[in-house]
Protein backbone atom coordinates (compact mmCIF):
# COMPACT_ATOMS: atom_id res chain seq x y z
CA UNK A 1 0.00 0.00 0.00
CA UNK A 2 1.23 3.87 -1.23
CA UNK A 3 1.20 5.55 1.95
CA UNK A 4 0.05 9.64 1.39
CA UNK A 5 3.01 11.88 1.93
CA UNK A 6 2.90 14.83 3.95
CA UNK A 7 4.89 17.79 4.10
CA UNK A 8 4.81 20.76 7.50
CA UNK A 9 5.70 24.21 7.42
CA UNK A 10 5.62 25.29 11.07
CA UNK A 11 7.92 27.41 12.74
CA UNK A 12 8.12 25.71 15.55
CA UNK A 13 10.15 22.78 16.29
CA UNK A 14 8.28 21.49 19.32
CA UNK A 15 5.14 20.64 17.10
CA UNK A 16 6.68 19.59 14.00
CA UNK A 17 8.13 16.54 15.91
CA UNK A 18 4.87 15.87 17.71
CA UNK A 19 2.64 16.32 14.48
CA UNK A 20 5.55 13.94 12.70
CA UNK A 21 5.09 11.20 16.01
CA UNK A 22 1.66 11.42 15.51
CA UNK A 23 1.29 11.33 11.63
CA UNK A 24 4.61 8.47 11.67
CA UNK A 25 2.56 6.01 13.52
CA UNK A 26 -0.44 5.49 11.13
CA UNK A 27 0.53 2.88 8.48
CA UNK A 28 -1.38 5.45 5.68
CA UNK A 29 0.67 8.31 5.87
CA UNK A 30 4.29 9.29 6.23
CA UNK A 31 5.52 12.84 7.24
CA UNK A 32 8.20 13.07 4.73
CA UNK A 33 9.34 16.67 4.83
CA UNK A 34 9.20 19.65 7.37
CA UNK A 35 10.48 23.38 7.19
CA UNK A 36 10.76 25.29 10.49
CA UNK A 37 11.76 28.87 10.64
CA UNK A 38 11.18 31.54 8.54
CA UNK A 39 9.58 30.20 4.74
CA UNK A 40 11.41 31.61 2.06
CA UNK A 41 9.19 29.81 -0.04
CA UNK A 42 11.68 29.24 -3.38
CA UNK A 43 13.91 26.17 -1.65
CA UNK A 44 11.02 24.51 0.05
CA UNK A 45 10.72 21.79 -2.59
CA UNK A 46 7.45 20.26 -2.78
CA UNK A 47 8.36 16.77 -4.99
CA UNK A 48 6.84 13.56 -3.58
CA UNK A 49 4.76 15.31 -0.92
CA UNK A 50 1.00 14.71 -1.71
CA UNK A 51 -0.74 16.78 1.40
CA UNK A 52 0.93 20.00 2.63
CA UNK A 53 0.08 21.46 6.11
CA UNK A 54 1.14 25.06 5.96
CA UNK A 55 0.95 27.60 9.78
CA UNK A 56 0.01 30.54 8.37
CA UNK A 57 2.54 32.31 11.01
CA UNK A 58 5.03 31.03 9.00
CA UNK A 59 4.96 33.78 6.09
CA UNK A 60 3.14 37.22 5.92
CA UNK A 61 -0.64 37.51 5.13
CA UNK A 62 0.09 38.87 1.86
CA UNK A 63 2.39 36.17 0.74
CA UNK A 64 0.65 33.65 1.76
CA UNK A 65 -1.72 33.24 -0.99
CA UNK A 66 1.00 33.72 -3.39
CA UNK A 67 2.71 30.89 -1.86
CA UNK A 68 -0.49 28.63 -2.03
CA UNK A 69 -0.91 29.53 -5.77
CA UNK A 70 2.76 29.00 -6.73
CA UNK A 71 2.55 25.70 -4.44
CA UNK A 72 -0.88 24.66 -6.58
CA UNK A 73 0.36 25.73 -9.91
CA UNK A 74 1.96 22.66 -11.39
CA UNK A 75 0.47 20.39 -8.75
CA UNK A 76 -2.88 19.73 -9.22
CA UNK A 77 -3.07 17.04 -7.04
CA UNK A 78 -1.66 18.52 -4.42
CA UNK A 79 -3.67 19.33 -1.10
CA UNK A 80 -2.97 21.84 1.21
CA UNK A 81 -4.64 22.19 4.83
CA UNK A 82 -4.05 25.24 7.26
CA UNK A 83 -2.39 23.99 10.35
CA UNK A 84 -4.17 26.74 12.95
CA UNK A 85 -2.32 27.77 15.98
CA UNK A 86 -4.10 30.77 17.09
CA UNK A 87 -7.17 32.46 16.07
CA UNK A 88 -7.37 33.32 12.16
CA UNK A 89 -9.63 34.98 10.17
CA UNK A 90 -11.67 32.81 7.81
CA UNK A 91 -10.44 35.11 4.93
CA UNK A 92 -7.10 33.38 5.46
CA UNK A 93 -8.77 29.71 6.37
CA UNK A 94 -10.01 29.94 3.16
CA UNK A 95 -7.12 30.02 0.99
CA UNK A 96 -6.49 26.03 1.46
CA UNK A 97 -8.19 23.35 1.57
CA UNK A 98 -8.84 22.27 4.79
CA UNK A 99 -7.84 23.12 8.38
CA UNK A 100 -6.36 21.18 11.06
CA UNK A 101 -6.67 22.66 14.79
CA UNK A 102 -3.99 22.38 17.68
CA UNK A 103 -6.46 20.67 19.98
CA UNK A 104 -7.73 18.00 17.22
CA UNK A 105 -7.27 14.39 18.60
CA UNK A 106 -5.00 12.29 16.99
CA UNK A 107 -8.08 10.69 15.32
CA UNK A 108 -10.00 13.66 14.11
CA UNK A 109 -6.44 14.34 12.48
CA UNK A 110 -6.30 11.00 10.41
CA UNK A 111 -9.97 11.38 9.46
CA UNK A 112 -9.51 15.18 8.48
CA UNK A 113 -6.28 13.51 6.63
CA UNK A 114 -8.26 10.81 4.71
CA UNK A 115 -11.30 12.56 4.13
CA UNK A 116 -8.59 15.02 1.74
CA UNK A 117 -6.87 12.14 0.54
CA UNK A 118 -9.80 10.42 -1.02
CA UNK A 119 -11.72 13.41 -2.63
CA UNK A 120 -8.11 12.90 -4.89
CA UNK A 121 -8.05 9.25 -5.72
CA UNK A 122 -11.84 8.65 -6.50
CA UNK A 123 -12.00 5.13 -7.91
CA UNK A 124 -8.59 3.89 -5.65
CA UNK A 125 -10.70 0.92 -4.01
CA UNK A 126 -10.38 -1.06 -6.86
CA UNK A 127 -7.00 -2.66 -7.54
CA UNK A 128 -8.54 -5.07 -10.44
CA UNK A 129 -7.47 -3.26 -14.02
CA UNK A 130 -10.24 -2.85 -16.19
CA UNK A 131 -10.70 -4.30 -19.63
CA UNK A 132 -8.68 -0.82 -21.33
CA UNK A 133 -6.35 -0.75 -18.80
CA UNK A 134 -5.56 -4.24 -19.88
CA UNK A 135 -5.36 -3.60 -23.19
CA UNK A 136 -2.99 -0.73 -22.24
CA UNK A 137 -0.36 -3.13 -20.04
CA UNK A 138 -0.19 -5.62 -22.85
CA UNK A 139 1.02 -3.52 -25.79
CA UNK A 140 3.34 -1.91 -22.60
CA UNK A 141 4.60 -5.33 -22.24
CA UNK A 142 4.95 -5.98 -25.85
CA UNK A 143 7.23 -3.03 -26.13
CA UNK A 144 5.37 -0.77 -27.85
CA UNK A 145 5.54 3.10 -27.10
CA UNK A 146 2.57 5.87 -25.85
CA UNK A 147 2.28 6.83 -29.37
CA UNK A 148 2.10 3.73 -31.22
CA UNK A 149 -0.85 2.27 -27.98
CA UNK A 150 -2.33 5.65 -28.83
CA UNK A 151 -3.01 5.15 -32.34
CA UNK A 152 -3.62 1.14 -32.26
CA UNK A 153 -6.48 1.78 -29.72
CA UNK A 154 -7.72 5.11 -30.78
CA UNK A 155 -7.34 6.92 -28.03
CA UNK A 156 -5.24 10.09 -27.20
CA UNK A 157 -1.56 10.02 -25.57
CA UNK A 158 -3.14 11.84 -22.44
CA UNK A 159 -5.66 8.63 -22.31
CA UNK A 160 -2.50 6.57 -22.45
CA UNK A 161 -0.67 7.91 -20.11
CA UNK A 162 -3.47 7.90 -17.61
CA UNK A 163 -3.76 4.46 -17.93
CA UNK A 164 -0.41 3.67 -16.99
CA UNK A 165 -0.97 5.87 -14.41
CA UNK A 166 -3.51 3.67 -12.95
CA UNK A 167 -1.73 0.51 -13.68
CA UNK A 168 1.09 1.59 -12.01
CA UNK A 169 -1.04 2.77 -8.82
CA UNK A 170 -3.09 -0.60 -8.82
CA UNK A 171 -0.18 -2.94 -9.17
CA UNK A 172 2.66 -0.84 -7.81
CA UNK A 173 4.84 -2.08 -10.25
CA UNK A 174 6.74 1.21 -12.13
CA UNK A 175 9.46 -0.21 -14.67
CA UNK A 176 8.11 -1.98 -18.04
CA UNK A 177 9.96 -5.45 -17.67
CA UNK A 178 8.26 -5.47 -14.34
CA UNK A 179 5.01 -4.95 -15.72
CA UNK A 180 5.84 -7.65 -18.47
CA UNK A 181 6.28 -10.14 -15.77
CA UNK A 182 3.02 -8.77 -14.73
CA UNK A 183 1.32 -9.68 -17.62
CA UNK A 184 2.51 -12.81 -18.11
CA UNK A 185 1.77 -14.06 -14.39
CA UNK A 186 -1.80 -12.66 -15.51
CA UNK A 187 -1.62 -14.60 -18.79
CA UNK A 188 -2.61 -11.46 -20.39
CA UNK A 189 0.27 -12.25 -23.28
CA UNK A 190 2.16 -15.63 -23.83
CA UNK A 191 6.21 -16.02 -23.32
CA UNK A 192 7.11 -15.68 -27.18
CA UNK A 193 5.12 -12.61 -27.24
CA UNK A 194 7.97 -10.80 -24.73
CA UNK A 195 11.02 -9.02 -25.12
CA UNK A 196 12.53 -8.16 -22.27
CA UNK A 197 14.45 -5.26 -22.65
CA UNK A 198 13.42 -2.04 -20.82
CA UNK A 199 14.11 1.19 -22.14
CA UNK A 200 13.01 2.53 -18.72
CA UNK B 1 22.16 13.40 16.73
CA UNK B 2 25.62 11.68 17.76
CA UNK B 3 28.46 13.24 18.86
CA UNK B 4 32.11 12.56 18.88
CA UNK B 5 31.41 11.83 22.66
CA UNK B 6 29.01 8.87 22.03
CA UNK B 7 30.36 5.51 22.37
CA UNK B 8 30.32 3.61 18.82
CA UNK B 9 28.23 1.18 20.67
CA UNK B 10 25.71 3.18 21.67
CA UNK B 11 25.31 4.36 17.60
CA UNK B 12 24.76 1.09 16.53
CA UNK B 13 21.90 -0.15 19.70
CA UNK B 14 20.31 3.39 18.07
CA UNK B 15 20.25 2.29 14.47
CA UNK B 16 21.33 -1.26 14.04
CA UNK B 17 21.84 -0.27 9.98
CA UNK B 18 24.84 1.65 11.49
CA UNK B 19 26.91 -1.51 11.48
CA UNK B 20 27.38 -1.69 7.67
CA UNK B 21 29.58 1.89 8.17
CA UNK B 22 31.90 0.26 9.50
CA UNK B 23 33.36 -1.98 6.53
CA UNK B 24 32.94 0.85 4.69
CA UNK B 25 35.20 3.30 6.20
CA UNK B 26 37.30 0.39 7.72
CA UNK B 27 36.77 -0.28 10.54
CA UNK B 28 36.81 -3.49 12.47
CA UNK B 29 34.84 -4.98 15.32
CA UNK B 30 35.71 -5.93 18.50
CA UNK B 31 35.98 -2.43 19.74
CA UNK B 32 34.45 -2.91 23.29
CA UNK B 33 33.15 0.25 25.00
CA UNK B 34 35.76 2.91 22.61
CA UNK B 35 34.18 6.41 21.88
CA UNK B 36 34.05 7.55 17.88
CA UNK B 37 36.73 9.64 18.71
CA UNK B 38 39.19 7.50 19.53
CA UNK B 39 37.60 4.80 16.91
CA UNK B 40 38.28 7.36 14.05
CA UNK B 41 41.77 7.96 15.56
CA UNK B 42 42.82 4.53 16.14
CA UNK B 43 41.33 3.92 12.16
CA UNK B 44 42.70 7.16 10.63
CA UNK B 45 39.23 8.40 9.76
CA UNK B 46 37.76 11.97 10.13
CA UNK B 47 35.61 12.22 13.01
CA UNK B 48 33.30 14.81 11.43
CA UNK B 49 32.90 12.93 8.25
CA UNK B 50 31.87 9.62 9.92
CA UNK B 51 29.69 11.64 12.29
CA UNK B 52 28.17 13.29 9.60
CA UNK B 53 27.22 10.38 7.40
CA UNK B 54 26.14 8.34 10.52
CA UNK B 55 23.25 11.17 11.14
CA UNK B 56 22.19 11.46 7.91
CA UNK B 57 21.80 7.85 7.42
CA UNK B 58 19.86 8.08 10.65
CA UNK B 59 18.13 11.25 11.15
CA UNK B 60 15.59 11.69 7.46
CA UNK B 61 15.56 15.00 8.95
CA UNK B 62 19.30 15.91 8.70
CA UNK B 63 20.89 18.05 6.48
CA UNK B 64 24.32 19.02 7.48
CA UNK B 65 25.34 22.85 7.08
CA UNK B 66 27.24 24.77 4.64
CA UNK B 67 30.03 25.11 7.11
CA UNK B 68 30.00 21.26 7.91
CA UNK B 69 29.75 20.38 4.22
CA UNK B 70 32.85 22.52 3.93
CA UNK B 71 35.30 20.42 6.22
CA UNK B 72 34.71 17.68 4.67
CA UNK B 73 38.11 15.48 2.95
CA UNK B 74 36.49 14.76 -0.27
CA UNK B 75 38.79 11.55 -1.29
CA UNK B 76 37.38 10.20 2.11
CA UNK B 77 33.87 10.91 1.56
CA UNK B 78 34.44 9.12 -2.56
CA UNK B 79 36.38 6.24 -1.13
CA UNK B 80 33.28 5.72 1.25
CA UNK B 81 30.52 5.77 -1.35
CA UNK B 82 32.90 3.03 -3.60
CA UNK B 83 32.96 1.10 -0.91
CA UNK B 84 29.60 1.18 -1.00
CA UNK B 85 28.84 0.44 -4.38
CA UNK B 86 31.21 -2.76 -3.94
CA UNK B 87 28.95 -3.82 -1.08
CA UNK B 88 25.71 -3.34 -2.98
CA UNK B 89 26.96 -4.88 -6.07
CA UNK B 90 29.27 -7.62 -5.12
CA UNK B 91 27.94 -8.44 -1.65
CA UNK B 92 24.02 -7.73 -1.69
CA UNK B 93 22.88 -8.36 -4.98
CA UNK B 94 25.13 -11.47 -5.23
CA UNK B 95 23.15 -12.52 -1.73
CA UNK B 96 19.51 -11.50 -3.41
CA UNK B 97 20.67 -13.05 -6.70
CA UNK B 98 21.17 -16.53 -5.05
CA UNK B 99 17.57 -16.64 -3.50
CA UNK B 100 16.16 -15.16 -7.13
CA UNK B 101 17.79 -18.24 -8.57
CA UNK B 102 16.30 -20.92 -6.34
CA UNK B 103 13.11 -19.17 -6.34
CA UNK B 104 12.96 -19.52 -10.25
CA UNK B 105 14.22 -23.00 -10.71
CA UNK B 106 10.93 -23.83 -8.97
CA UNK B 107 8.87 -20.85 -10.98
CA UNK B 108 8.78 -22.92 -14.31
CA UNK B 109 9.00 -20.86 -17.09
CA UNK B 110 8.10 -17.30 -15.56
CA UNK B 111 11.32 -18.43 -13.61
CA UNK B 112 12.92 -17.55 -16.79
CA UNK B 113 11.77 -14.19 -16.98
CA UNK B 114 12.13 -13.62 -13.30
CA UNK B 115 15.48 -14.14 -13.74
CA UNK B 116 16.51 -12.06 -16.80
CA UNK B 117 14.34 -9.13 -15.04
CA UNK B 118 16.88 -9.78 -11.76
CA UNK B 119 19.89 -9.74 -13.95
CA UNK B 120 18.88 -6.48 -15.66
CA UNK B 121 18.42 -4.85 -12.56
CA UNK B 122 21.62 -5.86 -11.48
CA UNK B 123 23.06 -4.12 -14.92
CA UNK B 124 21.39 -0.95 -14.56
CA UNK B 125 22.90 -0.90 -10.98
CA UNK B 126 26.41 -1.61 -12.01
CA UNK B 127 25.90 1.19 -15.03
CA UNK B 128 24.79 3.57 -12.91
CA UNK B 129 27.63 3.41 -10.16
CA UNK B 130 30.68 2.92 -13.13
CA UNK B 131 29.08 5.89 -14.56
CA UNK B 132 29.60 7.43 -10.89
CA UNK B 133 33.21 5.72 -10.44
CA UNK B 134 34.12 6.59 -13.73
CA UNK B 135 32.81 9.96 -14.85
CA UNK B 136 31.84 12.00 -11.57
CA UNK B 137 33.86 10.97 -8.80
CA UNK B 138 37.43 11.36 -11.37
CA UNK B 139 36.15 15.06 -11.70
CA UNK B 140 35.41 15.86 -7.91
CA UNK B 141 38.60 14.50 -7.05
CA UNK B 142 40.41 16.66 -10.02
CA UNK B 143 38.95 19.41 -8.48
CA UNK B 144 39.75 19.01 -5.05
CA UNK B 145 43.59 18.66 -6.27
CA UNK B 146 43.49 21.79 -9.03
CA UNK B 147 43.99 25.36 -7.76
CA UNK B 148 41.36 27.63 -7.91
CA UNK B 149 41.12 28.85 -11.74
CA UNK B 150 41.36 25.02 -13.00
CA UNK B 151 38.02 24.14 -11.39
CA UNK B 152 35.30 22.24 -13.89
CA UNK B 153 31.89 22.12 -13.87
CA UNK B 154 30.56 19.17 -12.64
CA UNK B 155 26.98 17.45 -14.52
CA UNK B 156 25.22 15.57 -11.54
CA UNK B 157 22.37 14.68 -13.71
CA UNK B 158 23.38 10.66 -13.57
CA UNK B 159 23.26 10.77 -9.99
CA UNK B 160 19.82 11.41 -9.60
CA UNK B 161 18.78 8.50 -11.62
CA UNK B 162 16.42 6.19 -9.66
CA UNK B 163 17.36 2.62 -9.22
CA UNK B 164 15.13 1.71 -6.41
CA UNK B 165 11.91 1.41 -8.66
CA UNK B 166 13.07 -1.60 -9.86
CA UNK B 167 13.62 -3.40 -6.40
CA UNK B 168 9.63 -2.22 -5.32
CA UNK B 169 8.83 -4.20 -8.50
CA UNK B 170 10.89 -7.20 -7.63
CA UNK B 171 9.49 -7.02 -3.84
CA UNK B 172 5.98 -6.45 -5.12
CA UNK B 173 6.21 -9.54 -7.75
CA UNK B 174 7.75 -11.98 -5.59
CA UNK B 175 4.76 -11.35 -3.00
CA UNK B 176 2.23 -10.39 -4.52
CA UNK B 177 2.06 -12.07 -7.83
CA UNK B 178 4.15 -15.11 -8.38
CA UNK B 179 1.90 -18.13 -8.01
CA UNK B 180 1.07 -19.41 -4.30
CA UNK B 181 2.76 -22.42 -4.36
CA UNK B 182 6.41 -21.25 -5.23
CA UNK B 183 8.75 -21.35 -2.05
CA UNK B 184 6.97 -19.53 0.23
CA UNK B 185 9.95 -19.65 2.42
CA UNK B 186 12.58 -18.60 0.06
CA UNK B 187 10.22 -15.38 -0.79
CA UNK B 188 9.45 -14.41 2.79
CA UNK B 189 13.59 -14.53 3.41
CA UNK B 190 14.03 -12.32 0.28
CA UNK B 191 11.24 -9.98 1.07
CA UNK B 192 13.85 -8.65 4.10
CA UNK B 193 17.03 -8.67 2.10
CA UNK B 194 15.35 -6.71 -0.87
CA UNK B 195 13.84 -4.22 1.72
CA UNK B 196 16.53 -3.82 3.94
CA UNK B 197 18.70 -3.36 0.20
CA UNK B 198 15.66 -0.70 -0.82
CA UNK B 199 16.15 0.96 2.54
CA UNK B 200 20.28 1.12 2.26
CA UNK B 201 20.28 2.12 -1.41
CA UNK B 202 17.48 5.18 -0.65
CA UNK B 203 19.93 6.06 2.55
CA UNK B 204 23.07 5.75 0.14
CA UNK B 205 21.15 8.51 -2.22
CA UNK B 206 20.26 10.66 0.42
CA UNK B 207 24.15 11.02 1.69
CA UNK B 208 25.03 11.82 -2.24
CA UNK B 209 22.06 14.54 -2.60
CA UNK B 210 22.32 16.27 0.81
CA UNK B 211 26.76 15.70 1.15
CA UNK B 212 28.11 14.72 -2.29
CA UNK B 213 26.67 16.84 -4.42
CA UNK B 214 26.40 20.24 -1.91
CA UNK B 215 30.31 19.59 -1.27
CA UNK B 216 31.41 19.64 -4.88
CA UNK B 217 28.90 22.44 -5.39
CA UNK B 218 30.85 24.66 -3.22
CA UNK B 219 33.65 23.94 -4.50
CA UNK B 220 32.96 25.32 -7.63
CA UNK B 221 31.96 28.22 -5.73
CA UNK B 222 35.10 29.09 -4.80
Amino acid sequence: MKKTNIGIIEPSMILTEGIKKIIDGSPDFKLVKSFHGNLNYSNFVLTGIDILLIDPRSITETQLSKFIHDCKNGNDDLIILTLQTSYLPSQIIKLTDGVIEMDDEPSTLFSKLRNVSKSKNTNNESCELSSREKNVLILVAKGKTNKEIANQLNISIHTVIAHRKNITTKTNIKSISGLTIYALLNNLISQDEVILTDSK
Amino acid sequence: MFTAQNKLIELLEYNPQLILMLPRFGMKLGFGEKKVEQLCQENNIPISLFLLICNAYTFDDYTPSESEIKEIDGNVLINYLIASHDYYLNHRLKHIGKHINKIAQEAGDIGTILLKFFHEYEKDVAYHFKNEEENLFPSIRKNLAATSSGINKIDFSHTHENIGDKLTDLTNIIIKYLPSEVMSNERIGVWFDIIQLTKDLEKHTDIEEKILIPYATLMEGD
